[in-house]
């Protein structure tokens, strides 16, 4: 097992140079740079000549690569143009916001698409499948952003019940914490929970097909005994194998919800920096999310060996 | 702190400081229903982030809104943008203009403590020299500590505009401690002089301020007055919450978790004119619409083509849909009413012509051939895309074959600093009609002028604008260049834009300006 | 008979027992699919929907891209049955318009990815040197968050329907390759493949005629999801100001134009985004049944 997480985590790090190169030629390719950020809209052709060698943004990208994998091989990522601290501070300071969405959204789309899956599969083939699967479609069919607003409207505005947007750190104040996040969580968890329920629904209705779980009900188990002891706890293996694909979709969908919600997230962050030309901060920001992603998606496979020996036998 | 969790925390503060205000007007003889009340907190929403806390060191708006509650300047602008002091005595100007001394207020605290003295200022200025995001300053010579509390700048060139750049809130000459001269542009320790200090600043979520309990007020005034005045800071805390989506921050009103929108979407505020707990506070004279055309690339290098786009126009579908029902169809390069106003002069033969025959004929006389019109805009400011939008229909209904390119800011600034690859560029003046004629005509002069090619004539006409000697002399001067504008057709001025603002109804006090001032505004009873 | 010969034959008349056993699976296949309510009413939203965006410009009452500074943000009316946009611009017509535009982006992304997943996957999988290098960079493109990397190339690429399609394909191209590649493992390992190889089948031959007339069914279901996401995404971009630029409109850019004006007029964002909904619905639930029909478990339980 230790040797599997090794290699694992070994076989990250091309998948995470990869990711750092691609950001250099995307930087590359993006025109403009943070001088006209720092300049403003008057500024001369010489005062962003300035900025520029200040930062030293005029040297050839090469060399800025170089120097930046120098850096990154002692542990540093730089610092922002814009935002007066370094890079990993300015990723780390965001990351508990962006943590708290993906983790809390992930939690209630399991919960969601996992029932709406168990549903449509115990009902199987009656209107309530049917409703069931609809039903976490329309989920995948509306635009996440729009969603956000019109819950913000419904629960902020017309019950008043939660607020708008804006973020409570949980160390500071749980009960704040739980009712900042849950109208973002729950759109993020909107949009996700239809690929569970389904992948729910189909391996349910394969375990539920098979020899044991007809032996229990024969045994005379209660039906719901049957389901949640037996069934589900087979059906998990698709499910954190969808949760680990979701992982990186949820960071992706961070980005749209924190700006509805006015949540200080990575996903701004990166998007901000994108937009300011802040180089440093787009490398850094996005070689912290991939590693996050990388590192969900070890966890997966390594729950994944735990939850079904024959897949850890076949490594 | 953040602002949500302190929000229950805020309400039972808010009983406390409404009990305790309760106790002293049982003791105190009241005063009208109008009484002030001080203490609790207020949360002021603005859509982005402010790029940098450094006052002198950036331009932008966003940093400006906040740093202008936090930092004061010698000089700086009245309600009727007459520069009057601040932290200044005065100033004495030499005969020929040459010296300009400024005795300083005495006793005036910085956030850390100290008194502010004539070395500070002197730091202050030499560091606007470095690190100053404009030029302003650009003719002091030398700056001298010439007692504890006066300093005396020395001019290269008589400049009788001097103290209007001095006062200029675009990218303030404010004073800091002497401390933070060698600091990096960004990096000060975010002292002032102001009514509020910075306590705490989260990208993407918040700015907080604290009431600054040494503040100093300036006693030679009744009240606040533009930047300065006697300003008085009734609210423990503030908080500039930053919320990019406009639908969210009219939500969060709505709902109460905020007070003051320091930009409301226009048909938001139209549905909420008759709501009872919403006030709303509309500015018509907020900025210049503008169409910025190349004068060095086809084919607006030829100014028959440029007359044509002109004569195309029409300015009150623009700027009415740009935005979005806030506007006043004005051609003049001031506002009505201003110092500076010279009505229609040049403008009243071109401005909202709509007139499709003339410009044929024009495009026709130009030899134009349908080459491609390209409009750069941004989506960043809502008017600077819808703007783009409807020009270009327009334009495509006289013949002109245009295409819009939408980029985000940093492209846009890119591209406009090329000389070729683009002819029009849809771009708001805020600060620079506030500030008057100089700061418009110094935009399309110069080292760059907006419109890339120089025109001759207007340089010598700002020559003209900057040493004229009074008022009455640049007001003529004016005349001319707003005529000169409608020859040259290099920037085409769409329309007056307004900014429509909103509080909640128990925010008392608060009156619609370049910045949101958040002093002498409290929460009534 | 020399011994060789004999494999030669055996080995024709194997084949050929493979296409006529490849026929009637087509044509089982097609059976299946009009007998799939959940496809059939899929398709059945997809035609009627392809068919509006094919006919816009007989359809749209008006210039989709008409201002009106009169009729600025005015309800639905019998003049304007989906009301109008802050320019004064029919929804209807630009609903219409932009079901074109969207259709397009979708439909473009999908063949892409198909494209690009199909050669990137078989390369991985036929290829063994190329194995390991492939799908580490595909895994780092998979790690780049979509809508992130998405803006990075809009910024880079400049905004048009194009940049849109591109930043698109680039997601979704990993995930597609994926699912080639899995399909591809298992066909190759299969005895037809095998017997092929062993009779001397060239490798473009192997390649085209058996892999991936094998992998083509799990391929087209794949196609079918990036095409429903790719519609959802295109809003997204346009929501975060890199989507297709006005004026032309979009789907998405349309609902993105109206979040502003959610309460003041609902029907901006509300009409275009009821279509994109049943757009994406009759995707999935097109691919749904695809999947249902493929896969072999699935088959037994209808």
């Amino acid at each position: 097992m230790l040797l599997f997480i090794a290699r694992r985590l070994l076989s990250a790090i091309p998948v995470l140079f990869v990711v750092s190169l691609m950001t250099f030629v995307i930087m590359w390719l993006v025109p403009g740079d943070v001088s006209a950020e720092i300049g403003g809209t008057d500024a001369t052709p010489e005062q962003i000549q300035q900025i520029r060698e200040q930062l030293g943004i005029d040297r050839p990208l090469l060399e800025r690569a170089v120097n930046w994998y120098g850096n990154l091989l002692r542990g540093d990522l730089g610092h922002s143009y814009l935002l007066n601290r370094s890079v990993v501070d300015a990723v780390l300071e965001r990351l508990p916001v962006t943590l708290s969405l993906a983790g809390l959204s992930l939690v209630l789309a399991t919960i969601m698409g996992t029932l709406l899956g168990i549903l449509a599969a115990v009902r199987h083939n009656s209107w309530v499948d049917q409703g069931s699967m609809v039903a976490a479609l329309i989920g995948l069919s509306i635009p996440d952003f729009w969603f956000g607003l019109v819950l913000i409207i419904l629960f902020g505005v017309t019950l008043g019940w939660l607020p708008t947007g804006g973020f409570v750190p949980i160390t500071e104040d749980v009960l704040g914490w739980v009712r900042c996040m849950t109208l973002p969580a729950l759109t993020l968890a909107f949009t996700q929970m239809g690929v569970i329920a389904r992948m729910t629904r189909s391996s349910m209705l394969d375990v539920l097909d098979q020899d044991f779980v007809r032996t229990a009900r024969a045994k005379g188990m209660r039906a719901r005994t049957v389901i949640f002891k037996h069934a589900l706890r087979n059906a998990l293996v698709p499910i954190v194998t969808v949760v680990g694909v979701t992982a990186g979709v949820l960071l992706s969908g961070a980005v749209v919800i924190e700006s509805v919600f006015s949540l200080p997230g990575v996903g701004r962050l990166i998007v901000g920096s994108i937009q300011r030309r802040d180089f440093p901060v787009i490398q850094g920001g996005l070689l912290v999310t991939a590693s996050i992603f990388v590192f969900v998606n070890i966890v997966v496979d390594m729950l994944y060996g735990w939850l079904d020996p024959r897949v850890r036998d076949e490594r | 702190m953040t602002m949500l969790g302190t929000k229950r925390l805020t309400s039972f503060l808010r009983t406390l400081t409404m009990t305790s205000v309760l106790a002293l007007a049982a003791v105190l003889p009241t005063g009208s229903a109008w009484a002030q009340v001080a203490g609790g907190e207020l949360v002021v929403v603005q859509g982005s982030n402010p790029p940098s806390l450094d006052a002198m060191a950036t331009s932008s708006g966003a940093s400006r809104n906040i740093n202008l509650n936090v930092y004061e300047t010698l000089y700086g602008f009245d309600e009727n943008v007459v520069p009057m002091p601040i932290l200044a005595e005065g100033v004495n100007i030499s005969e020929d203009g040459l010296t300009y001394v400024f005795p300083l207020r005495q006793g005036v605290k910085f956030h850390n403590g100290d008194e502010m003295k004539a070395t500070d200022v002197k730091a202050s200025l030499e560091r606007y020299l470095k690190v100053g995001a404009t030029p302003n300053l650009e003719p002091i010579e030398k700056i001298e500590v010439t007692g504890d509390y006066e300093v005396t700048l020395t001019m290269k060139r008589v400049t009788p505009t001097f103290l209007e750049a001095f006062s200029n809130p675009r990218s303030p000459a404010v004073i800091i401690p002497e401390e933070d001269i060698n600091a990096e542009a960004g990096k000060t320790s975010l002292v002032g002089t102001g009514p509020y200090k910075i306590t705490e600043y989260v990208p993407d979520s918040h700015v907080t301020l604290e009431k600054f309990a040494d503040y100093t007020q300036d006693t030679r005034y009744a009240g606040p007055d533009g930047f300065g005045g006697k300003k008085t800071a009734y609210f423990d805390k503030v908080t500039f919450r930053i919320m990019p989506e406009p639908g969210a921050q009219v939500a969060a009103l709505e709902a109460g978790e905020v007070d003051i929108l320091d930009q409301i979407p226009v048909p938001a505020a139209r549905r909420l004119a008759n709501d009872a707990n919403i006030k709303l506070y509309e500015n018509l004279q907020w900025a210049f619409g503008t169409l910025i055309l190349n004068a060095n690339e086809p084919p607006t290098d030829n100014v028959k083509f440029r007359e044509a786009v002109q004569v195309a126009l029409n300015m009150e579908e623009i700027v009415g849909i740009a935005s979005e029902g806030l506007f006043a169809a004005n051609g003049g390069w001031a506002y009505p009413g201003t110092p500076y106003d010279v009505g229609d002069v040049g403008a009243a033969d071109y401005y909202n012509k709509h007139d499709a025959e003339k410009a044929k004929a024009l495009l026709a006389e130009a030899g134009y051939n349908n080459e491609p019109f390209t409009i750069i805009t941004d989506n960043t400011i809502p008017f600077h895309g819808r703007a783009a939008v409807v020009i270009a229909e327009q334009l495509k209904a006289v013949g002109i074959n245009v295409v819009i390119n939408q980029v985000d800011f940093p492209t846009v600034l890119n591209l406009r600093m090329q000389d070729t690859g683009w002819n029009g560029w849809t771009l708001t003046m805020g600060i620079e009609p506030y500030l008057g004629p100089v700061a418009i005509v110094s935009t399309l002069t110069g080292k760059r002028p907006h419109f890339v090619k120089h025109d001759p004539e207007l340089e010598a006409l700002y020559q003209e604008l900057i040493t004229g000697a009074t008022p009455e002399a640049r007001k003529a001067t004016f005349e001319k260049v707003q005529k000169r504008l409608y020859e040259y057709f290099g920037i085409i001025k769409l329309g007056d834009t307004g900014q429509m603002q909103a509080s909640r109804a128990n925010i008392e006090g608060f009156k619609t300006f370049r910045i949101p001032r958040v002093y002498d505004i409290w929460r009534a009873n | 008979m020399s011994a060789e010969a004999l494999d030669i034959d055996q080995g024709k008349s194997l084949r050929g027992e493979m296409t006529s056993a490849r026929r009637r699976r087509t044509l089982k296949f097609v059976r299946e699919l009009a007998d799939h309510p959940s496809f059939l009413i899929g398709a059945t939203i997809l035609a009627i929907l392809t068919l509006i965006a094919v006919l816009a410009p007989w359809i749209a009452p008006y210039d989709p891209n008409k201002n009106n500074y009169r009729d600025v943000l005015m309800g639905p009316s019998s003049q304007f049955w989906f009301g109008t946009d802050g320019y004064g611009r029919d929804i209807l017509s630009r609903v219409i318009y932009g079901l074109r535009v969207s259709l397009m982006i979708g439909l473009l992304v999908a063949i892409l990815t198909g494209i690009f997943g199909t050669i990137l996957g078989t390369a991985a999988s036929y290829v063994r040197w190329l194995d390991g290098l492939l799908m580490r960079t595909l895994d780092g493109l998979m790690a780049f968050p979509g809508v992130l990397l998405a803006i990075a190339l809009a910024s880079a690429l400049g905004p048009s329907e194009m940049t849109v399609i591109i930043a698109l394909t680039v997601t979704y191209t990993p995930r597609t390759a994926r699912v080639v590649r899995a399909a591809v493992l298992v066909v190759q390992g299969m005895q037809y493949v095998e017997a092929a190889k062993a009779v001397g089948a060239g490798h473009g031959r192997i390649i085209f005629r058996y892999i991936l007339g094998n992998a083509l069914s799990p391929l087209i279901v794949q196609m079918t999801f990036v095409f429903a996401v790719s519609i959802i995404a295109e809003a997204i971009m346009s929501f975060l100001g890199v989507g297709p630029p006005p004026p032309a409109p979009s789907l998405g850019n349309i609902i993105a134009d109206g979040r502003t004006y959610i309460q003041e007029a609902w029907w901006v964002a509300v009409f275009p985004g009821i279509v994109i909904a049943v757009a994406v619905l009759g995707l999935n639930l097109m691919g749904d049944g695809l999947r249902d029909i493929i896969d072999p478990r699935h088959r037994s339980e209808r």
